[in-house]
């Protein structure tokens, strides 16, 4: 496997799908370095007969996205300086524009919307490539509960986007 | 093709890195040598430096008294003494502090103040009983 392929392959619906669920451009950056870093630490531990590359890397993002979320607390209290890092419940951050166009911005803005399970399925979805299947083992719900999900949130999302 | 799949293709293409800016800083982090490594090894030594000296802070700050300031004259040969609320307390040293002004008259300038509790070796402070209490001690000692 040559890794700086795969990288070129999949950085962008990686960070993507980071993006969207934190919300924040450089939150998302910092997270997907943590992925790809320990991706490329544990390249050797990458085994293709459980699962293709895809499946591991959004793995793993989703592990940083999910750890990030429990410290957040835990850095803020022990932040000496202004604790300005959200949880991307709200808003977005101010997206610069050189690589988040309108669409890109709008599209955020109305996951943005959806909660923190939604946002998690939707952004699956979209950039993992993963089924309704393989998104239910990962995420521990059942498949037609994703499916019913999904389906919401992708009408919510029709409807802001609209707007 | 139907109407939602057609939306998630939509979004799906959504780019949010057009420049390539953002893969090529992530790359360059990614890459970088051993920053991952000894940003662990750094982090692994710094908490296990901070648990340390905080276990050690703290048991020398239950086992040492507090030193307190003396005003001037108010060092007086002393003996054990317990007290509770405030009051000399000569039969039970449990659930009280002890208190004990070093030196004789005018030599010493400290008072030291240990946390309550029943010590086998400071058993002979119930045996005894200071000289009258000093305004001073009232103040600054509480049970």
């Amino acid at each position: 496997m040559d890794f700086s392929t795969v990288y070129q392959e999949l950085f962008k619906p990686v960070f993507a799908y980071v993006l969207l669920r934190v919300n924040d451009c450089a939150l998302a950056e910092d997270l997907c370095a943590l992925t790809w870093r320990k991706a490329y630490e544990k390249r050797n531990l990458f085994n293709p007969e459980k699962g293709n590359f895809r499946q591991w890397i959004f793995t793993i993002a989703r592990n940083e996205i999910n750890m990030h979320r429990r410290l957040y607390y835990v850095r803020r209290f022990l932040s000496l300086t202004g604790f300005e890092e959200g949880l991307g419940e709200t808003e977005p951050a101010a997206l610069d524009p050189e690589f988040c166009g309108g669409e890109e911005a709008n599209l955020l803005r109305a996951v943005s919307r959806l909660n923190g399970r939604e946002r998690d399925l939707v952004a699956l979805k979209f950039y993992s490539g993963l089924n309704n299947r393989e998104i239910a083992r990962q995420t521990g719900l059942s498949e037609s509960n994703v499916g019913t999900i999904l389906h919401r949130c992708l009408r919510k999302l029709r409807e802001e986007m609209k707007v | 093709m139907t109407e939602q799949e057609d939306f998630i293709r939509l979004c799906s293409n959504a780019d949010f890195d057009k420049n390539r800016a953002v893969q090529a800083r992530v790359w360059a982090r990614v890459t970088a040598r051993g920053a991952g490594v000894y940003r662990r090894w750094t982090f692994a030594a710094v908490a296990a430096g901070v648990l340390f000296a905080a276990g050690f802070g703290a048991a020398s700050l239950m086992r040492r008294p507090a030193d307190l300031p003396v005003p001037s004259g108010a060092a007086v040969e002393y003996s054990w003494t317990c007290r509770a609320g405030g009051e000399v307390h000569p039969a039970d040293c449990s659930c009280l502090r002890h208190v004990s002004v070093y030196g004789g008259a005018g030599t010493s300038r400290s008072v030291r103040v240990f946390s309550g509790g029943t010590d086998g070796a400071r058993r002979e402070c119930t045996l005894r009983q200071g000289p009258p209490e000093l305004s001073f001690y009232r103040s600054c000692v509480t049970c």
